[in-house]
């Protein structure tokens, strides 16, 4: 097998405190210790490892423990302290989703900006700008300043770009967890779809689910030491067991939210309608909470006057909803029905999502959607008035 | 990604093509084929088709003290990125701004008319035979290039560290953009030079073919000392400072403002040792002198210049890998 990624003996340590210039460090035929005299932090502690290509790896471990200064000596943004890492081929780190970003450039400038310092040529770009630009999902705001996106935006266009570089390994540092349910299932499907083309991927993530999903091979980090390299089962498992936080048994849900129906599907605002979701409960889940949403398409959205600059998917969510969450912890199938009475809507198409978390998490573990229309024109915007005619009478003195 | 060789058969991403299947079977009996979060995804059962292969490259090995990439390969992937970030920088340079890019002609004219009036109007200041403001302009010309560039290359590691400390890339870009992008200035001082030659009654000729040669000189120096500074800067702060001085005391020094023949007998080595002033009676001798500029002295400093570049983008690469850990 071959490897693209080899890393031997590497240590990388960090200098704690500050001092006041790095005068010495400046010196070229001065050994650099980059370390001075003072008190120091290992990161990455005698670590060595080996991706064979075409592999996809998952890292997973707590906070601190060394995880992104590994993605970044193999990205060759930090130098080691000791040892060696060697890498073969194109490297994409997504260490950080729109690096090189400026908020006065719009969305094209920025694009091209961000390909070239990824390594792609002008001719490249050329080729694949198209591509790009559909799978960030956001052709309508190419020309407009980047400062008037959204977190979701960015992250949807950085993500966009990185994914394009034809790279030979990518590097990917929790970057998941940014945007919504439909860009992180994107971005999964994006990853498979490098990594089936032979695109070495190395993937941080705590989204454990997403590292079963995606990942052929985990890797488990404590304390600067890798503490287990085996299948992502067994890694997770026992990671998982470690952590109290994941409940409901390593990584797997035990509810799955079916098919949503909406009757009927084209809504008459003037009468009520009812929403229909088959839900499956293996095993309870006392911490399990449902929410319904409502989100408007963007069109709508802009349609009714809201300006690009909120199009964000938070504030893209017209309703919230809280659902009764009692079921479960009761293990069965089951039908959850709500009647919905009178309620105003403009003319368009809408989504309705049930979500499932699991307290106190704010990810979602599982969706269903579905799509419902309001027949009309959707009307331009237009301030609204109030139909008032005024008068004015004088008030005689007496 | 179509313009790359498939792997042969029997190549590692062959070998590839067998493993994941068992171990998706493997997987299934362990969380029940049901069990996916994603919906719709199933990665791992997907078929592998190899498109490309990384093995065909060369090992690039990082080490606490070696270099990271043969030079070549560097320069190869530096060009189109170093193109993109001086477009950048004009792009960002007036932005939102009304008069837009009109303001690299609007600045030069500005200052071109304070100066023409005090300077011509105050004090009676020689142009060596030439009209005073002609030859002051051809000075300002070159000096604002020098002064933007260097000022803006020497911060500019350090501004943009937030950038170099999340990707790899090869650093001399982020200090030599700032030459290319403050070429755009100095063309429309350029201009104007040209259009107060005729307006002045000084007038072309063909020598003006020549100009080239010394901006290229100057741009030379101007690369190294931003490349320079702008690495220094990263460990040395103070080096801004120092540069800015430094800045102000070449203007008095250099014969921007008034003649190279105002400087005495004595001290006439200075103009043949100072490469500003190489460049700038370069440049007023083939735009306004309609003579062909100091060939040997250009030929010198445009070697010199060279060779100072070539060093301090060796610098530069000794201590990018220290870079890193105090930006």
């Amino acid at each position: 097998m071959a490897e693209v990624v080899r890393l031997e003996n590497v240590v990388k340590r960090y200098r704690l405190g500050t001092e006041r210039s790095n005068f010495r460090a400046a010196i070229p035929w001065r050994r650099h210790d980059p370390l001075g005299t003072g008190k120091t932090i290992t990161a990455v502690d005698d670590f060595s490892m080996e991706v064979d290509e075409g592999e996809a790896l998952g890292i997973i471990g707590d906070n601190g423990v060394g995880k992104s200064t590994l993605m970044k000596l193999i990205a060759g943004v930090v130098a080691p302290t000791e040892g060696r890492v060697m890498t073969r081929g194109r490297v994409a780190s997504i260490i950080e989703l729109g690096v090189g970003f400026h908020d006065d450039l719009t969305g094209n400038e920025n694009l091209e900006f961000t390909a070239a310092l990824m390594g792609m040529s002008r001719s490249e770009l050329r080729r694949r700008r198209d591509e790009i630009i559909d799978f960030s999902g956001i052709s309508y705001a190419m020309d407009t300043p980047v400062k008037r996106y959204s977190s979701g935006m960015l992250a949807r266009l950085g993500f966009a770009v990185a994914t394009h570089v034809d790279a030979d390994i990518v590097l990917v540092d929790e970057v998941l967890s940014v945007g919504d349910i439909d860009f992180q299932r994107l971005s999964l499907e994006r990853l498979a779809e490098l990594n089936a083309d032979g695109v070495t991927t190395v993937l941080i993530s705590h989204n454990l689910a997403a590292i079963v999903h995606l990942c052929t091979r985990v890797m488990r980090l404590d304390d600067g030491h890798m503490v287990a390299d085996d299948t992502p089962e067994n890694v997770i498992v026992d990671y998982a067991g470690s952590m109290t936080v994941i409940t409901a048994g390593v990584g797997r849900i035990p509810v799955k939210l079916h098919e949503m129906t909406v009757e009927p599907q084209v809504l008459d605002p003037a009468k009520p309608f009812t929403i229909e979701v088959e839900i499956e409960v293996e095993r309870a889940m006392p911490k399990g909470r449902l929410q319904l949403l409502l989100r408007p398409t963007p069109e709508l959205l802009e349609a009714s006057g809201n300006d690009l600059e909120i199009l964000d998917y938070e504030s893209a969510v017209l309703i919230r909803h809280p659902v009764p969450s009692d079921l479960l912890e009761y293990p069965g199938r089951w039908t959850l029905r709500g009647s919905v009475g009178q309620f105003p809507m403009f003319p368009g198409t809408y989504t309705f999502d049930l979500l499932l978390f699991e307290e106190p998490h704010e990810m979602p573990l599982d969706y269903a959607s579905f799509e419902v229309e309001v027949p009309g024109i959707t009307p331009k915007h237009e301030p609204l008035s109030l139909p008032v005619r005024w008068g004015v009478d004088r008030i005689e003195e007496e | 990604m179509e313009d790359r060789a498939p792997s042969a058969a029997g190549s590692p991403g062959a070998e590839n093509d067998a493993a994941p299947d068992a171990q998706a079977t493997e997987e299934e009996a362990v969380w029940g084929a049901e069990d996916e979060l994603v919906k719709g995804l199933d990665l791992r059962r997907r078929e592998r088709q190899v498109r490309h292969s990384a093995v065909s490259h060369r090992w690039i090995v990082r080490t606490p003290d070696s270099d990271q990439l043969a030079a070549s390969t560097r320069w190869r992937t530096s060009w189109p990125l170093l193109k993109m970030w001086s477009v950048r920088q004009v792009q960002l340079r007036y932005r939102q701004s009304v008069l837009g890019l009109s303001w690299t002609i609007v600045q030069p004219v500005a200052i071109m008319a304070i100066y023409g009036f005090v300077l011509t109007a105050f004090l009676d200041v020689s142009g060596d035979g030439l009209p005073y403001l002609c030859m002051a302009w051809a000075g300002l010309t070159v000096w604002q290039y020098v002064g933007g560039a260097v000022q803006q290359g020497t911060v500019s590691l350090r501004n943009d560290s937030w950038i170099v400390s999340k990707v790899w890339f090869p650093r001399e870009i982020v200090p030599l953009a700032p030459v290319l992008a403050s070429l755009i200035d100095l063309a429309a001082a350029g201009v104007i030079l040209f259009a107060l030659a005729i307006v002045q009654g000084v007038g072309i000729s063909y020598h003006a073919i020549a100009l080239p040669v010394p901006i290229v000189v100057l741009m030379l120096w101007v690369a190294a000392a931003c490349v320079f500074t702008g690495t220094v800067t990263v460990f040395f702060r103070d080096m801004a400072t120092i540069v800015a001085l430094g800045l102000r005391l070449a203007f008095i020094a250099t014969p921007v403002m008034y003649t190279a023949n105002l400087i005495p007998e004595q001290y006439r080595w200075v103009n043949a040792a100072n490469p500003l002033t190489v460049v700038i009676e370069g440049v007023r001798r083939c735009v306004l002198g309609h003579t062909w500029p100091d060939w040997p002295l250009l030929a010198f400093h445009g070697t010199v210049g060279a060779v100072l570049l070539l060093l301090s983008l060796k610098y530069l690469r000794t201590v990018e890998r220290r870079m890193i850990d105090v930006v």
